[in-house]
């Protein structure tokens, strides 16, 4: 089998990534349009919360370590729905949120942006579509521009550029609150650009024979987990997502610690794909590679997307290793890259599957029934 | 082969616990509270600031980590003005800035044994950046107890091993709970009266909990006959209900090994949604009438309806009051006070997974044989 006749639209989103994303960034992420982002006065800034649902939510996990690394402020990444009717007074005040949705129009986030305004909270939309709900709803907006077109397929591309758009407004915080100068920032835009283009062209074929290597198990799992800790939790989310969304299958999620208190029982381990995302500088990591050793004693298969050493890790795994980070928070923006192609090809292999998202056949087509953009908002 | 009956799944130590709750929970409850008011007297006796810390982060592994969860209501609403972060102990040891861990916060740690390692590294390392740690743990010589500043000593249910926990749950939970009022009475937030009226609230909602899942029980045992050619089991809770959610899909995977997953409610329309194998599928959403996003849960029961899975609905509102016919209903008691409820509002979940380990013929925690015994 060539791998390149795989090549479905939610692979290309991954292995694509290098060519999709520079353009995205250049007409979303100029300096100016993340300084307007921002409020006037920025030192106003005393905490961050990033939200959003599905794929933003797992973005927001993914990178509020680098507000909290950068800025030296707290940060949270959480779900519309905690968001929006569970945060405190004392976690609004000062704050700035950053609430995620490409189409803008999911109402738990508008219900988040209203709640947060409602408490002094500070709110940013990071959206496709500044006319959305969302966009007029928030304070300002960042516009996720030149997003590839590709409707009716689980996003990959969108959730990357979520990421790093999170990341360039991390730094561009930083600056304008004096924890980091001019040329750090610069630094960092820099460092952010070429890993997600030049830094991971030169791997990504690499991974893709990897990750397509592994699909005669891979695919025929019918459940999955997907374990990280810190940031890289935000890219176990993520690629855990894609499952359901694509194939229709189940899949959970958990830290690696926890895992071993609970996902560990799990029986039918034929049945069972494990992988894990590790950041080479994750304060956890001794904890994510013992993980990975009582997996693979178990005989469960595991798959690693990581920045550190193949070596750490034991002989039996699968490892796709990405270009080292240049800094701690970064890699948990990228990780979910190999093991979203971990998830896409069983979804371009298998021939007899309902389509992604089920194409609202069958008990999916349910457009009487609240769901989404008209579920009831309230602001409590 | 001879047909399983209910009183066959009563004999295995799981079920005994449920059955057991309403008798002995009120006595750990008055232990405990008992132990958390003296703890905290005595931190406010040598700095009384300690009691009214801006921050709170509580951890723990597994259970432990829901029993965080589950008391963070409780918390939030003994310590007004304060943050409550349930947090994993991989967070608390490692992921967690340093800059976040100073004085002027608290941190509680749980372990009954005290021997967790990862919670034993947060907890030494938020003592390290400063945090005043509480270890809630079997007592004061475990390792967690002897690491930490103070101990609020957990009773110890005695319980045959190896059987997942719910009397432990029960007593991490309530020991949270009571660590926050004894806070909140050495603060001078709340009243001896209003603390003890919690300490008896919470002993009348254990008993209620536990005898209307006793009432429950023959349905509970069809239920879990019906779930029988279930491969997966899908739970659904927000902020504490989420705590019951997960803590319900541990007993499951604890007790009979199915692959269970666990959202939020809003979370939940945007990826399980979609799992393919609708008719093998079982749906749980935990549902208090107190919850902030009472609305949202209720809008996803119609959903799960039409998708013709297997709906479990565990809530204190009324049965009639569920407009979907096709969902079977688990009663709760309503808690006298709303952050009550996560303290006994699992055992139905709990039985539900003894019962369908006891159908299954599977051992708990696989026996620690085969793969899970090296």
């Amino acid at each position: 089998m060539n791998r390149l006749d795989y090549h479905s639209p939610m692979v290309q989103q991954a292995v694509e990534t290098p060519t999709m994303l520079p353009p995205i960034i250049e007409a979303s992420f100029s300096d100016e349009a993340l300084r307007a982002a921002l409020p006037a006065d920025p030192s106003s800034i005393k905490q961050v919360i990033l939200s959003g649902c599905g794929d933003s939510f797992a973005s927001g996990a993914a990178t509020y370590p680098a507000f909290a690394q950068l800025c030296q402020l707290p940060a949270q990444g959480i779900s519309a729905l905690y968001c929006g009717r569970y945060t405190t007074p004392a976690e609004l005040d000062g704050a700035l949120v950053i609430l995620n949705s490409i189409s803008g129009g999911v109402s738990r986030v508008v219900e988040s942006a209203r709640h947060a305004k409602a408490h002094g909270a500070f709110t940013v939309a990071l959206t496709g579509d500044p006319e959305s709900p969302l966009g007029k709803e928030c304070n300002s907006v960042l516009q996720l521009k030149d997003m590839p077109y590709m409707p009716g397929t689980p996003k990959v591309i969108a959730y990357t550029a979520s990421c790093v758009g999170q990341f360039y407004l991390a730094a561009k915080l930083a600056q304008a609150q004096g924890k980091i100068d001019d040329g750090e920032y610069q630094d960092i835009r820099h460092a952010l650009y070429r890993y997600g283009t030049s830094d991971l062209a030169e791997v990504i074929d690499e991974i893709d024979e990897t990750v397509f290597g592994c699909m005669d198990k891979w695919a025929k799992f019918d459940r999955y987990t997907m374990l990280g800790d810190g940031g890289d939790y935000g890219a176990a989310l993520f690629s855990g997502f894609k499952y359901p969304e694509s194939v229709g299958r189940m899949a959970n999620w958990d830290d690696t610690e926890n895992f071993n208190h609970v996902g560990y029982f799990h029986r039918e381990l034929d049945k069972i794909g494990t992988a894990m995302a590790i950041s080479a500088d994750s304060p956890t990591l001794q904890r994510a590679v013992k993980t990975a050793e009582t997996l693979c004693q178990l005989g469960r298969m595991v798959v690693i997307a990581t920045d550190a050493d193949r070596e750490l890790f034991p002989k039996e795994a699968v490892v796709c290793t990405m270009p080292k980070a240049s800094y701690p928070w970064m890699a948990a923006g990228f990780l979910h890259i190999p093991l979203s192609l971990l998830a896409s090809y069983p979804h371009a292999l298998e021939p007899d599957m309902l389509a992604p998202y089920r194409k609202k056949q069958g008990v999916w087509d349910n457009a009487n029934i609240s769901r989404l953009q008209d579920s009831h908002i309230e602001v409590l | 082969m001879a047909t399983i009956t209910r009183n066959d799944c009563e004999q295995n130590a799981l079920s005994k616990q449920v059955k057991d709750f309403a008798a002995l929970v009120p006595g750990y409850i008055d232990e405990m509270y008992a132990a958390a008011v003296d703890a905290a007297a005595k931190i406010a006796e040598k700095d009384s600031a300690l009691v009214r810390p801006s921050d709170v982060y509580v951890t723990g592994c597994g259970d432990s980590y829901c029993a965080s969860m589950a008391a963070a209501p409780a918390l939030r609403a003994l310590l007004p003005g304060c943050t409550v972060h349930p947090v994993r102990a991989n967070d608390l040891a490692g992921q967690i800035p340093s800059f976040m861990l100073k004085k002027g916060v608290l941190a509680m740690g749980i372990s009954a044994s005290g021997t967790a390692q990862r919670v034993l590294d947060g907890m030494v390392r938020a003592k390290g950046s400063g945090v005043f740690t509480i270890a809630l743990t079997g007592n004061a010589t475990t390792p967690l107890g002897k690491a930490c500043d103070s101990v609020v000593a957990l009773p110890k249910p005695e319980v045959v091993s190896p059987t997942p926990s719910v009397l432990s749950y029960a007593v991490s939970c309530l020991g949270v709970i009571f660590t926050g009022v004894g806070l909140a009475l050495a603060a001078g937030t709340i009243t001896k009266e209003q603390a003890e009226g919690y300490r008896e609230d919470a002993k009348a909602y254990c008993v209620a909990c536990g005898d209307l899942c006793q009432e429950q029980a023959d349905d509970i045992f069809a239920l879990a006959q019906e779930l029988q050619d279930c491969d997966g089991f899908d739970f659904v809770g927000d902020d504490a209900d989420f705590a019951t959610a997960y803590f319900g899909s541990c007993k499951f995977a604890e007790g009979f090994g199915p692959f269970t997953v666990y959202d939020d409610s809003e979370n939940w329309e945007h990826v399980n949604y979609f799992i393919k194998d609708t008719h093998h599928m079982a749906t749980f959403a935990v549902i208090s009438k107190s919850s902030p996003s009472l609305s949202r849960q209720l809008e996803l029961l119609p959903v799960v309806e039409h998708l013709e899975r297997k709906g479990v609905v565990v809530t204190d509102l009324p049965a009639e009051s569920i407009a979907q016919k096709g969902l079977h209903i688990i009663s709760l008691p309503e808690a006298p006070v709303s952050w009550l409820a996560p303290a006994a509002n699992y055992l139905a979940l709990s039985l539900l997974a003894s019962y369908m380990t006891v159908l299954d013929g599977e051992p708990f925690f696989r026996g620690f044989a085969g793969p899970w015994g090296k």
